[in-house]
């Protein structure tokens, strides 16, 4: 008798686990409030948990998800947004427009500090008309503003009022509309989710649990091992390794994200064009990204499968000649092997954002490369806090190795707009600030189109960044996990059409 | 107590001077500085409530609650590793060659593996090798492999071990163990309990309490450190874990009740081996009084 | 001479040789096994295995000796202080000390290096402020014991200036092989900090400096495909680390 009870017991944790998708992270979220979301981590999360107006289709094409129609007034000032009615939250309560109302009023609210501010500063006012529909107003004309109605919205009845807190209790008890719900933080940082039974979109995956895994190696060896069951983004060294078990599938999805090397604009050196000419000819970007991974190279502020890139705008290329020639016309001497100004050798000073994969493979190469073209560069790698200090705040740097990444809308302007909040390389272009803002207003798609193209071109021939490329993302899911469709941002969107098998 | 609060001003003192506060770390954080200073108090040096680890949360609960699960590999891995040293001091070699000497020389050079390294190779190899093991279908997975649901007895052991192993010091514990010893059967009161014929072993052991209590509180501050590293490597959420991601979130009144726990604890584990030797050693108490 | 030193010695000698840490950088030549021209093989970006070993001990030689040398002053001064006033002084230093010493080393030195930044000179800083306790606290009970005994007060009765008699006969002479033996336990603490903050993030010697904490670091986190560029820095760690802890027995 003891022997087919030991059995059971060994075979307990694979029964445990059937329709159980378990991922990493490599730091647990520290809060599942929408309103404050600070990081990939919390936003994968409330992908599970949460829902907004609309969402992504598998096509990447807008659809409704607790919306069920919008009408757009004629002068494209407001729209009224019809709710669905068969929604209710996490605890039962049913969703109405009161909730839509809270959340946005929420999120604009200067005392409730959200994160999501951004993505509602273009709405003025929130008004329910009735319990399922809402009155959008907004701050100048909009063509197609459900694009921008994918925040998550957060249950009204469960917040004492305004302003929200990031400490309300509702970050480690959050309730939402979404096909699973919250069941408990665990003690070892691990989040585990259950089914929501009563959403109306029937999900394969029973459980799904969050497991926090701050070694990114560790985390790919444990997809091997079969103590996960999915991988958000897949390393370029483990591809190889992971792309020969047949047990794990490998699925690419593209990002809308780029490397760059941005130069700051406000010292005097480097506002030389001359100068960001010569050293953008010194690098041989090709070289910089062959040991990070594949990808592919980009001249502007977009990805190559952005409707936005201009094809037209060559690639930067490197060319010592070139670069000598412009050195020389912006002032530069050299002296021996070393180019100077006022006869002491040039030093830069590059930051980079410690955090980047392969940041280092990267900077090393790159300091390889203008140290043997007579450029010193001494770099200093910075947590997360310390580079918003020293980039963010002070601008405290000659050049800083990053990368941005954009959700669908791949709305720039606050990178390259001369007032724009995260313009921290200090460009300043007034023709560039007006095409931005004529794409901003444009209600045609096809005017935005060639406005952000011609935009692109302009600031390939400024040079404030040297754009660098876009790489290929994977995320590796078990086999056991079958009907996969990644979106390429939250992860999440297209889950509950996953199954376990 | 003098000493714990001027520990706790030193290391309040250096959180102050990292770059970046836990504002900066927040990704709206400069667009809404002026109105977090004044809720979370941050210039004004507040205190008691976590910030970005996890908000809101007092700190006092959270410190607590990871000390206690470092205390559970921390303890063990103390009596572990005075059980070695002073196992090795009996067992001490007496010549150039001979089983005792491997043995030494085996444990001496094991404990002066880094601990990273010690912890990170065991990770490997025993993932690796059950791996190896379960794919041939020689065993059934066990429960505790590779990020079980459950902590798990084996992780802790394995834990444990490393850190004993990786963190106390063991040849210059056991060096001074033997010293101890030494010293013990020189003592006169040594020579008079032989002199008597009665066995030694009592006296011996009575004579060892204070100094043995001595020597553990000398290892806690050392075996803390290991901590950091052991329960990154075996994804233990301690306080080691705790204190470092309130670093990277510059969560500094975590930050700060971690390292004030840990120089309380080594504190605490002063006063408790000075407290023994008080209640033990006649002597202890004369000279404390 | 005995291996410890010999084995320490040719750390320093392989410090001290000549390394061009971003002229190595060969990225056409990454991951490639031993071959005549590079005995232990390339890492990922190119750079020989070998030449980066042999120059890591600069990673750990550097700070490690600063590191002493800023335990060595500050513990004797503090001890010698300590051992030989006695009274408030006394009180006022052990206290201070203690409370240096109540906090793990890990934390204290990685408070320093965010407080400060990285750099092989914050670590010397870092690794001589964690271990200066231990050396005041050894030479303060040595100088305490040895203050009251006999040739002491022969030597005052005598007439010798109490400065002479606390540097020269207690400390240099009597307390040497103190400062000596704790100097060289920070040298070995310098290189286990070195290797752990190179795990733990970008707190260790960055690169493209070679040090054997970032090559291990990379090597363990990414599994390289030639196995020598984590093998050779974790043996030399593991090899000067014994060297710097294991010793003859001491009654």
């Amino acid at each position: 008798m003891t022997r087919p009870v030991l059995f059971a017991l060994l075979l307990l944790p694979l029964v445990a686990h059937a329709g159980n998708l378990r991922y990493a992270e490599d730091q647990a979220p520290a809060l599942l409030n929408p309103v404050y979301g600070s990081s990939m981590a919390e936003a994968r999360a409330s992908e599970l948990l949460f829902e907004g107006l609309y969402t992504d289709n598998q096509e990447l094409a807008t659809r409704p998800s607790l919306a069920e129609s919008s009408e757009l007034m004629p002068d494209r000032l407001s729209m009224i947004v019809s709710l669905r009615t068969d929604v209710t939250w996490h605890d039962g309560q049913p969703f109405t427009a009161d909730d839509v109302v809270f959340t946005i009023t929420a999120m604009l609210d200067k005392a409730s500090a959200s994160t999501e501010y951004g993505r509602v500063a273009w709405i003025t006012s929130a008004e329910a008309l009735d319990a399922h529909r809402v009155k959008l107003t907004f701050a100048r004309p909009e063509l197609h503003p459900e694009d921008k109605l994918f925040f998550k919205i957060v249950p009204k009845h469960l917040f004492s009022g305004l302003p929200l807190k990031r400490s309300d209790t509702f970050r480690t008890k959050p309730v939402g509309t979404g096909p699973w719900r919250l069941t408990q933080f665990n003690e070892d940082n691990s989040i585990s989710f259950k089914k929501h039974g009563d959403h109306r979109n029937a999900t394969g995956i029973d459980e799904v649990t969050l497991r926090e895994v701050a070694d990114k190696n560790y985390q790919a060896k444990l997809v091997l091992y079969e103590s996960l069951e999915a991988l958000v983004r897949v390393l370029p060294r483990d591809i190889a390794m992971l792309q020969n078990n047949r047990k794990v599938e490998l699925y690419p999805y593209q990002t809308n994200s780029w490397w760059y090397v941005g130069y700051n604009l406000n010292r005097p050196g480097i506002a030389n064009s001359q100068v960001r000419k010569a050293i953008s000819a010194l690098v041989d970007v090709e070289a910089l990204l062959a040991p990070v991974g594949t990808g592919a190279r980009v001249s502007g502020p977009f990805v190559p499968s952005s409707p936005y890139y201009n094809h037209d705008v060559p690639l930067t290329q490197a060319d010592a000649e070139a670069a000598e020639a412009a050195f020389v016309a912006g002032g530069l001497t050299r002296i021996g092997e070393a180019w100077t100004v006022a006869g002491k050798p040039v030093v830069l000073t590059l930051v980079a954002h410690q955090s980047l994969e392969s940041v280092q493979e990267v900077t090393i190469n790159l300091q390889s490369q203008l140290q043997t073209a007579g450029i010193r560069l001494e770099v200093q790698f910075l947590d997360d806090a310390a580079w918003k200090e020293r980039v963010w705040r002070n601008h405290d740097f000659d050049l800083m190795l990053s990368q941005w990444t954009f959700d669908r809308n791949e709305d720039i302007r606050e990178q390259f707009h001369s007032q724009g909040s995260r313009n921290f390389v200090g460009y300043k272009n007034p023709e560039v600030d007006l095409l931005l803002d004529k794409a901003r207003d444009a209600a045609d798609p096809f005017v935005r189109k060639a406005t952000l193209r011609e935009m692109h071109a302009k600031i390939a021939v400024d040079q404030p960044m040297l754009f660098l490329w876009t790489l290929d993302s994977y995320a590796a899911l078990s086999i056991k996990v079958g009907n996969v469709v990644i979106h390429p941002f939250s992860f999440f969107t297209f889950a509950p059409q996953w199954k376990m098998k | 107590m003098a000493t714990a609060v001027l520990s706790g001003c030193l290391i309040v003192a250096l959180f102050w001077l990292v770059p970046g506060d836990a504002i900066d770390a927040l990704p709206n954080g400069p667009e809404v500085r002026a109105q977090l200073q004044a809720e979370w108090g941050i210039e004004g040096g507040g205190l008691g409530r976590s910030l970005t680890v996890r908000p809101g949360a007092p700190v006092a609960e959270l410190v607590g609650v990871a000390l206690t699960t470092s205390l559970s590999l921390l303890l063990p891995a103390l009596v572990l590793a005075l059980t070695a040293g002073f196992g090795a001091a009996v067992a001490w070699p007496t010549g150039a060659l001979g089983w005792r000497r491997g043995l030494h020389l085996v444990g001496a050079g094991a404990s002066s593996v880094p601990v990273v390294i010690l912890a990170l190779a065991t990770v490997l190899t025993v993932n690796a090798g059950t791996w190896a093991l379960i794919e041939r279908g020689i065993v059934d997975r066990p429960a505790w492999f590779a990020l079980p649901v459950e902590p798990g007895a084996m992780r802790s052991a394995l834990a444990i071990l490393v850190l004993a192993v990786g963190s106390s010091r063991w040849s210059q514990l056991s060096a001074q163990a033997r010293r101890l010893l030494d010293e013990l059967d020189d003592a006169s009161f040594m020579e008079a309990v032989r002199a008597r014929g009665q066995k030694t072993l009592r006296t011996r052991l009575h004579h060892l309490v204070v100094p043995t209590a001595r020597l553990a509180s000398e290892q806690v501050p050392s075996c803390f450190a290991g901590l950091i590293v052991v329960e990154r490597a075996f994804t233990v959420p301690g306080a080691g874990t705790l204190f470092w991601q309130a670093c990277s979130g510059r969560d500094w009144p975590v930050a700060v009740g971690v390292a004030l726990g840990a120089a309380l604890l080594t504190a605490a584990a002063r006063l408790v081996a000075e407290t023994i030797a008080v209640v033990v050693d006649p002597r202890e108490r004369e000279r404390a009084a | 001479m005995s291996p410890r030193i010999l084995l320490l010695a040719s750390v320093a000698v392989g410090a001290c040789l000549p390394y061009d840490a971003l002229g190595d950088v060969r990225p056409a030549l990454a991951d490639q096994g031993p071959s005549a021209a590079h005995w232990l093989g390339t890492d990922h970006l190119g750079r020989d295995v070998l030449r980066r070993v042999s120059a890591g001990g600069a990673a750990f030689c550097g700070p490690g000796l600063g590191a002493a040398a800023f335990a060595a002053l500050g513990g004797t001064l503090a001890g010698a202080a300590a051992g030989w006033n006695g009274g408030a002084l006394a009180s006022v230093v052990r206290t201070v000390l203690g409370a240096i010493a109540s906090i793990p080393s890990l934390v204290l030195v990685l408070l320093c290096l965010m407080a400060l930044g990285p750099g092989p000179v914050q670590l010397a800083f870092a690794g001589g402020l964690a271990g200066m306790p231990a050396l005041a606290a050894a030479l303060d009970a040595r100088i305490t014991s040895l203050r009251t005994s006999e040739f002491v007060l022969a030597a005052r009765a005598h007439g010798i200036p109490p400065g002479r008699l606390l540097w020269w006969h207690l400390v240099w002479v009597n307390g040497r092989d103190i400062v000596a033996r704790e100097a060289l336990a920070v040298v070995g603490s310098v290189l286990v900090l070195e290797v752990t903050l190179s795990y733990l993030g970008h707190f260790g010697v960055a690169e493209p400096a070679a040090s054997w904490g970032n090559m291990l670091a990379h090597g363990l986190s990414t599994g390289c495909p030639n196995r020598w560029s984590w093998l050779a820095p974790a043996g030399a760690v593991l090899a000067t680390g014994w060297a710097t802890t294991l010793g003859p027995v001491r009654r």
